[in-house]
């Protein structure tokens, strides 16, 4: 795949866990998880077991959403 | 003519990109999503982010110390990255950095590990001419390409060369 529509996907899976990030962060609170096609296909306690199962998978991590999704009230700041 | 733009996303008053990264001195190549964090002076590649594009650490010397919110990191670092972004009108635009840095360090909260974030940072708009236009309440966000620096020095000779001698 070309590196611009690697990047459209995940622009559009990103824009896709913006829109749902309150429904997404009821179900993964405190977890990893990784998007494709906008759906998380794993999750897990910490990114590198998010990335074994979507290894396993028999998909590439790299150029996949991989993010922490933070329990209500929490915040992250630079 | 106008400058190209790239668009920037807003979620909880944050600004992110996402960017295809070529390393090639590394061999490696991913999709990260990088925060625009013009409090950073250095831009650099967050572990987790690194680790998932297979980015070889123990290849690295880690011999920078910085301190990101009162957590230390030690930044290790890389030649030949290439940046690649999606412009305003659907194009692909491609950045370079000549320093660039691989950032490693990870603390515990509640049983779960975290690195810090992938961030473009001051260093890396300042290198390529890159203007941040933030509109907050706008909800708009985008990076501007301005001149390039041999359009710059350009523009500053033919500037020279107008200016009447005395």
């Amino acid at each position: 795949m070309e590196c611009i529509t690697m990047l459209q996907k995940a622009e559009k899976d990103n824009g896709w866990l913006q829109r749902n990030f309150e429904r997404v962060r009821e179900e993964h609170p405190n977890k990893f998880i990784a998007i494709d096609d906008e759906k998380v296909i794993a999750e897990g306690s910490g990114s590198s077991e998010v990335i074994e199962k979507v290894e396993k998978m028999g998909k590439n991590p790299s150029n996949m959403l991989i993010e922490f999704i933070p329990e209500k009230g929490l915040i992250l700041i630079l | 003519m106008d400058k190209p733009r790239i668009p920037l996303q807003i979620v909880n008053d944050m600004i992110s990109v996402m960017v295809g990264v070529r390393i090639r001195s590394l061999r490696v190549s991913g999709i990260i999503k990088f925060f625009v964090d013009t409090g950073s002076p250095e831009s650099f590649i967050g572990e987790d982010d690194a680790i998932r594009m297979k980015v070889p650490m123990s290849h690295l010397n880690f011999n920078k110390n910085a301190l990101m919110g009162g957590t230390k990191i030690s930044l290790g670092q890389i030649s030949g990255a290439e940046f690649s972004f999606v412009s305003a009108d659907g194009n692909q635009i491609k950045l370079s950095a000549e320093n660039f840095s691989i950032a490693k360090g990870a603390w515990k909260r509640d049983g779960i590990i975290h690195t810090n974030p992938s961030i473009l940072g001051a260093d890396f708009l300042k290198s390529n001419n890159l203007m941040l236009v933030y509109y907050p309440s706008g909800n708009l966000a985008f990076l501007r390409l301005e001149n390039t620096k041999e359009k710059q020095e350009q523009t500053a000779n033919e500037s020279e060369t107008a200016t009447p001698s005395t």
